[in-house]
């Protein structure tokens, strides 16, 4: 029996080792993460010549569009090839895609999502550049639209420098208005529901100011000095420019013609194309079937070569019933990538990799939790007398701790996926693929239901009835009521409803009876949100970042966290340990230095798992899986993490060798006419 | 009508007190039941169809008996397993009369990364039948721990593997059978019952009340029962506690299932209504409820009989899609449809395509019904092809 | 003739509205309306805060009229339908109801059709043969076969056939394209592509229908070859095959049409559940994320829209059996 067991794990680590070899040898040209300076990424700079897509080479010729040189800014973009592990590419081919979300509409700084799946990200575009920070050595916001900028001395006013000449997809010139448009009238705008609000853009109480220093001069003022968290704001989707050129005009603000609704939903799905500053053009939606992309006539990037890019074509966006048929566009080879971020396919993809040529998956680090959730808000949703008593309950640490010990973590992550590389029990309030996360930072109350039944115990509780689950002591409210609990999840998440189930039993052994409402994930959502709901048993995207996802950690805005939200008028009781993790957080967002704000983010997690602010159970690797005809994927690139893939990559460096291009269809559609 | 008098003359001849030789002879005559049963019985897939259904009302009554596990109870450590083997020859290739399993240590296949079960051969658990363990109530009259069978030791057998969580599926299914039979009896019984009612009364009193009648059946019949289904049982509000949802459905399907026999009671009413022995029995004083109760209700009683048999099936098909779709009963309560939601996906019908038994049990619970319903039909239909 | 599809049509108006009113009134059970789940979805993912969003939801309520009384909503909802063709908007997908519906019912057409198409043809065809080879082996197997198709949840065939087709042939399933010929224009390539997608769902959807129809034709045909015409047709003389199309087929076939009037909606409520198992872009997952989504108007439409295709469905099926057997009086 052991014998056996130990060869097995003996010929588990060399298998591992040969893994990781393989990938070391390899690592010399295709591995990107950690290594690169911001220089070494892309400059702004003019070369002297540029070259652009042959379709652009006809369209020029017949007048129907400027000559590269005009459409391409003063000083373009120019990516390097130290970041194109493939090199320089070749034009054409198709990228494809799937998506599962209908597209909302294209007015998108008023809120209207493009469908998610990466489509928000291509036709959006923002200030900074998150994404590929990490490739850098020293991760920070990398420029974008805004070429570079600088604090003041006092560190409360920032000037940033726009790129000169940029164009929208129209040929409308990109300037200082279109930022301050989308700043004020978009997302400050109370009426408009923007991703972003004021609420993000206070700054030690202030609302930020926006000003207009030219045409391609900005200045930020803010209420505290060096509030670096703000860039993280400057992206999309809490920073994509508005067309002030096309939405001003009808800006209810300004016209009186047009009341907010009609406003917001003035760029309906189909009322294509649209103009962008991304790599692609949408040009035509079928709902329910595709979204057709093709390349921005003047998108305003270059290569080395002075190649204009992206280098592909086109872009399809099939349009599915569910996410996971992304997954299976790409086994059968007619998608080009999927996120794996559901344990239940890991073995499904891995199978399909194992058979199938054009797959290639790249694991990324721990990055995504499952987490247990308690409502610690007694200001919001805690409507009458029983439902009080039950959040004051959660809020008792020494209940937290005793539900912890119930919980088995390491019997649940096996049965998800029984191999702990890949999935395994947590107890961090960051995953362990986290920059900031360190084992000693972390307390753990692990499986250990007669301890558990001890602390309960002494909280009071006894199954006074004698049918195995525990009664509310006599001087309570619930005096004499069975001690439960309803925990919500979303019925799409399929490894949620599964923990759950899994915790039910576990909690039922100590005698908690927990029941369990799977929730469509609209309604799911909205009850999370609003802070209805008791427990709630949920995937945790946003943790392995937490300098860019603060709020996710604590109470530094009235909305956020879903777990303990203020009331409606911003009232909010803290339990003892929350202000510190508050303001520690909020430092966290104005500490220019590196190593001070990892200090922070460590106490942060000592903290929180020491008070056990919410129950982390389990954690997962995700995986990017990529159809490999296509060229610059870097080995290392993480599905999501200062951004998701489609800016990881950066998508417009992607190229695909003649031979084993898609064929075009949509060429002789580039618009001119809007 | 010559099977109404035929049967009340047999039941006549019963209850007198006859000579020997006249009892000989009643063997020879044939009650309007016992043609019914004869002609059914003939039947080869009504006998089929009678045997399956009794099974499954048997399963579903004595659940926690037939099943090896608490349907609850999670092995973490085993989930996925696919369905066991039993195994009669050991290792050395010894043969063993009473069956067993290995142990099973769950692996991964280091290339594919699929769940490997690899036997322990070192101990062998046998199965045995008629096992103690866990305690449950006898429809709710009393405790109990026997099971039909088990491996008492540490040992397990799964016979339909196990799910995401270990649970055992054999006991899964055993238990969603409850909830779907149920659902589909009960919500045949309702149907029945309301359908009869507005029937009869439709058909008997006629006139204002027999035109509404009319027309709200007809309303009902415009619109096509799933989508409906769908958007009442959407209507159900999503704290209701399991035992309330699963009324609820019962009363959904009641409600829209009804007027087809509703029509049809009411055509027959229709036709005795003028009959010479009721117009007799109501000369004679008898009033509506008796009329109805005592002379019409008997007359379609084979008939609304068969209506129902046919109504189960229907019905449990109707909840194993709303339940799929997760419109119908909520996990935790269990139905065949709930467990087919776990089936769901791609990716688990083709890593674990045992998920999919429950689907079997739909299909052949409902092949029963099918073949009762058919039997049923043919065996009270008096110009049914008797050759 | 005339008068009578005439009548028919006239009397199925106040039908008709009768079925709008009482779709709307289902569509409005459920508790809480869209603005709910607008609030929460502004105030959390959108950082609008609560005043405001109630202040937002209060005009959406207004410009939908959701703050009206029911009787005035569903007014609005019908004289909209009937004036304008206006069904109304829907709030989840943002966008007028029709523009959901229209593009989807294509398709849902297309695999209702079809899998009407196939179940009439095998399925007539085997009943017919059943019915020749009464009682031998070939029978008895398409019985049991019937049995099967009439017994499986269409859901739980899409799930089998999903399987069978991912483990054995390896290909893909969901969707009516590959994604090449989404777009393009129709072409025999284009043809074989669809048709190497749509065979699953018609199948699915088409078995019932098939099994039901197996069953149906058997038996009429039985019942009417043992008619006394049929007989006296051929004890004079008449040779068997055509005493067989001329009389007996005639009359066996009725059922069939009569079953056509019902069999639109229920091909499309068949194609709901299985198009949500197989991921197909027709108007079945639209319906199911507006029930849960609480999209009344969008809902209710297409509930109403089924109710519409059983009604004129019915007529046609009048119409045509009117037309075929001279012994039905309109």
């Amino acid at each position: 029996m052991f014998k056996r067991k130990y060869f097995l794990t003996g010929l588990l680590s060399l298998i591992l080792m040969l893994f990781l070899v393989a990938g070391f040898s390899a690592a010399e040209s295709r591995e990107l993460g950690g290594r690169l300076t911001g220089d070494e990424m892309w400059t702004y700079e003019a070369l002297e010549e540029y070259n652009q897509a042959p379709t652009f080479d006809d369209m020029v010729a017949e007048g129907e569009l400027p000559s590269v040189t005009e459409r391409l800014p003063d000083n373009p973009r120019v990516v390097k090839e130290t970041m194109m592990v493939d090199g320089i590419g070749e034009y054409g081919g198709v990228w494809r895609d799937t998506f599962a979300v209908p597209v909302e509409g294209w007015n998108w700084a008023a809120g209207q999502t493009q469908g998610y799946f990466g489509i928000n990200q291509m036709v959006q575009q923002g200030l900074v550049d998150l994404g590929p920070m990490w490739m850098m050595e020293v991760p920070e916001a990398r420029p974008r639209l805004a070429t570079d900028w600088e604090w003041s001395e006092d560190g409360t006013t920032l000037t940033m420098n726009l790129m000169e000449g940029v164009k929208w997809s129209d040929g409308e010139p990109f300037t200082a208005d279109d930022v301050v448009f989308t700043y004020e009238d978009m997302i400050l705008n109370a009426t408009i529901p923007s991703v972003a609000g004021e609420g993000t853009w206070t700054f030690g109480g202030e609302v930020t100011e926006l000003e207009k220093i030219d045409d391609y001069t900005i200045q930020w003022h803010f209420g505290r000095p060096f509030p670096i968290g703000a860039l993280n704001n400057m992206d999309v989707d809490e920073f994509g420019i508005a067309p002030a050129h096309v939405f001003e005009p009808i800006h209810p603000e300004y016209n009186e013609d047009y009341s907010y609704e009609e406003f917001i939903n003035s760029k309906p799905p189909e009322d294509l194309p649209v103009p962008t500053l991304g790599p692609y053009v949408p040009i035509e939606y079928a709902p329910g079937e595709i979204l057709v992309m093709v390349r921005n006539p003047y998108f305003w990037a270059v290569d080395e070569a002075g190649n204009q890019l992206p280098y592909l074509d086109e872009v399809w966006f099939m349009e599915a019933e569910s996410g996971e048929v992304r997954t299976l566009n790409l086994i059968g080879d007619s998608g080009d990538r999927t996120n794996i971020e559901n344990p239940a396919i890991f073995s499904t993809v891995r199978q399909a990799q194992v058979e199938e040529d054009h797959i290639d998956i790249i694991w990324g680090p721990m990055d995504t939790q499952y987490h247990f959730i308690f409502n610690l808000s007694v200001t919001r949703g805690a409507d009458d007398e029983e439902e009080r008593a039950l959040r004051e309950l959660f809020r008792d640490l020494d209940f937290r701790k005793a539900v912890s010990h119930a919980i088995d973590r390491e019997g649940i992550a096996g049965a998800v996926f029984p191999d702990p590389e890949f999935v395994s029990a947590a107890y961090g309030a960051f995953p362990a693929g986290s920059p900031y996360f360190e084992e000693e930072d972390v307390t753990r109350y692990p499986y250990d239901p007669e301890k558990a039944s001890e602390i309960l115990a002494d909280l009071g509780f006894e199954d006074t009835t004698g049918d195995g689950t525990l009664n509310w002591p006599e001087d309570t409210v619930l005096a004499g009521e069975d001690l439960g609990f309803t925990a919500i999840m979303s019925v799409d998440q399929d490894t949620s409803v599964d923990m759950s189930e899994a915790i039910q039993a576990m909690l039922a052994d100590v005698g908690i009876d927990m029941s369990i409402n799977t929730l469509e994930a609209t309604v799911a959502d909205t009850r999370i949100d609003a802070g209805d709901y008791q427990v709630h048993i949920d995937r945790e995207d946003f943790r392995v970042l937490p300098d860019v996802y603060p709020q996710v950690f604590g109470p530094i805005t009235p909305d956020d966290p879903s777990y303990h939200l203020a009331s409606p008028d911003g009232e909010r009781e803290y339990l003892p340990f929350e202000p510190s993790i508050r303001d520690l957080l909020e430092d966290v967002q104005v500490t220019p230095d590196a190593d001070d704000r990892r200090s922070q983010l460590r106490i942060v997690n000592q903290k929180y798992t020491e008070n056990l602010y919410t129950l982390p159970v389990m954690e997962i690797r995700t995986g990017l899986g990529i159809n490999n005809r296509l060229q610059n994927v870097a080995e290392d690139i993480p599905v999501f993490m200062y951004h998701w893939t489609i800016r990881n990559l950066p998508q417009e460096i992607i190229w695909t060798p003649a031979a084993q291009q898609i064929e075009t269809q949509h060429q002789h559609r580039v618009p001119t006419q809007y | 009508m010559a099977d109404q008098n035929n049967q009340q003359q047999n039941n006549y001849i019963q209850t007198e007190d006859k000579p020997e030789e006249v009892l000989e002879e009643r063997t020879h005559v044939e009650t309007y039941w016992g043609r019914i049963w004869r002609r059914f019985t003939k039947n080869r897939l009504s006998r089929a169809g009678l045997l399956i259904v009794g099974f499954m009302v048997l399963l579903s009554l004595f659940a926690p008996f037939f099943s090896p596990f608490d349907h609850t109870n999670t092995e973490l450590r085993r989930a996925y397993h696919p369905p066991y083997e039993i195994n009669f020859i050991d290792e050395e290739g010894n043969f063993h009369l009473r069956p067993f399993t290995y142990s099973m240590e769950q692996t991964l296949d280091p290339e594919t990364w699929a769940r490997i079960y690899e036997p322990d051969t070192s101990e062998k658990h046998y199965i045995h039948f008629f096992v103690r363990d866990w305690e449950y109530e006898v429809l709710g009259l009393f405790e109990l721990d026997w099971h039909l069978f088990g491996v008492p030791e540490a040992g397990n057998y799964h016979m339909f593997g196990t799910d995401s969580l270990g649970r055992d599926m054999l006991s899964r299914i055993i238990y969603g059978s409850r909830v779907s039979i149920v659902v589909g009896i009960f919500g045949a019984l309702v149907t029945i019952i309301v359908g009869t009612t507005v029937g009869t009364i439709s058909g008997f009193f006629g006139g204002a009340v027999d035109m509404l009648l009319q027309r709200l059946t007809e309303l009902i019949q415009m619109f096509p029962q799933l989508p409906l289904w769908m958007a009442l049982s959407a209507a159900i509000p999503a704290d209701w506690p399991a035992m309330w949802v699963f009324m609820g459905i019962v009363m959904l399907f009641a409600l829209i299932t009804w007027t087809f026999l509703g029509r049809e009671v009411r055509g027959k009413v229709l036709s005795y209504r003028d009959s010479e022995f009721v117009r007799a029995a109501e000369i004679m004083g008898a009033g509506p409820a008796y009329l109805i109760v005592r002379h019409i209700v008997p007359n379609v009683l084979t008939h609304i009989i068969v209506v129902g048999t046919v109504t189960v099936p229907q019905l449990i098909i109707a909840e194993s899609a709303l339940s799929f779709l997760g419109l119908g009963i909520q996990p935790p309560m269990i139905s065949w449809g709930v467990l087919l939601d776990d089936a769901s996906t791609l990716e688990a019908i083709s890593q674990y395509p045992w998920l999919m038994i429950p689907g079997v049990f739909i299909l052949v619970t409902v092949l029963g019904f099918n073949f009762l319903g058919d039997g049923l039909r043919d065996a009270v239909d008096p110009y049914s092809d008797e050759g | 003739m005339g008068s009578y599809i005439l009548r028919r049509i006239l009397y199925s108006i106040p039908l008709l509205l009768i079925i709008s009113f009482v779709a709307f009134v289902i569509i409005n059970l459920p508790p809480g309306d869209y603005t709910q789940i607008f609030i929460s979805q502004i105030t959390s993912q959108a950082g609008v805060s609560q005043a405001d969003a109630q202040q937002m939801a209060a005009q959406l309520e207004e410009m939908y009229g959701l703050d009206q009384p029911f009787l005035v909503q569903y007014y609005e909802w019908i004289s909209g339908i009937i004036l304008r063709g206006d069904f109304g908007f829907s709030f989840n997908y943002r966008r007028p109801v029709s523009e959901v519906i229209w593009p989807r019912l294509g398709m849902t057409m297309v695999i209702a059709l079809g899998s009407h198409l196939v179940s009439v043809v095998i399925g007539g065809g085997i009943g017919i043969f059943s019915a020749i080879k009464k009682y031998g082996i070939s029978d008895t197997i398409f019985t049991i076969i019937a049995f099967l198709g009439l017994s499986i949840p269409n859901f739980f065939l899409a799930l089998l056939l999903m399987y069978i087709i991912s483990v054995w042939f390896g290909g893909d399933v969901g969707g009516l394209f590959s994604p090449e010929y989404i777009l393009a224009d129709w072409s025999f390539a284009r043809f074989i592509d669809f048709l190497k997608h749509i065979w699953v769902p018609i199948v699915v959807v088409g078995t019932y229908g098939t099994a039901r129809n197996m069953r149906v034709m058997r038996s009429n045909l039985l019942d009417v070859l043992n008619e006394q015409y049929v007989k006296v047709a051929r004890a004079k003389g008449l040779k068997s095959n055509y005493v067989f199309l001329k009389h007996a087929l005639r009359n066996a076939v009725q059922p069939i049409i009569m079953y056509l009037g019902m069999t639109l909606p229920f091909l499309i409520q068949g194609a709901i559940v299985s198009s949500i198992v197989l991921n197909l872009p027709t108007t079945g997952p639209v319906f199911y994320n507006a029930l849960v989504n609480r999209d009344m108007y969008l809902a209710g439409s297409f509930l109403m829209m089924l109710a519409v295709t059983l009604v004129i469905g019915n007529i046609l099926a009048d119409i045509l059996l009117a037309w075929i057997d001279p012994r039905v009086r309109y």
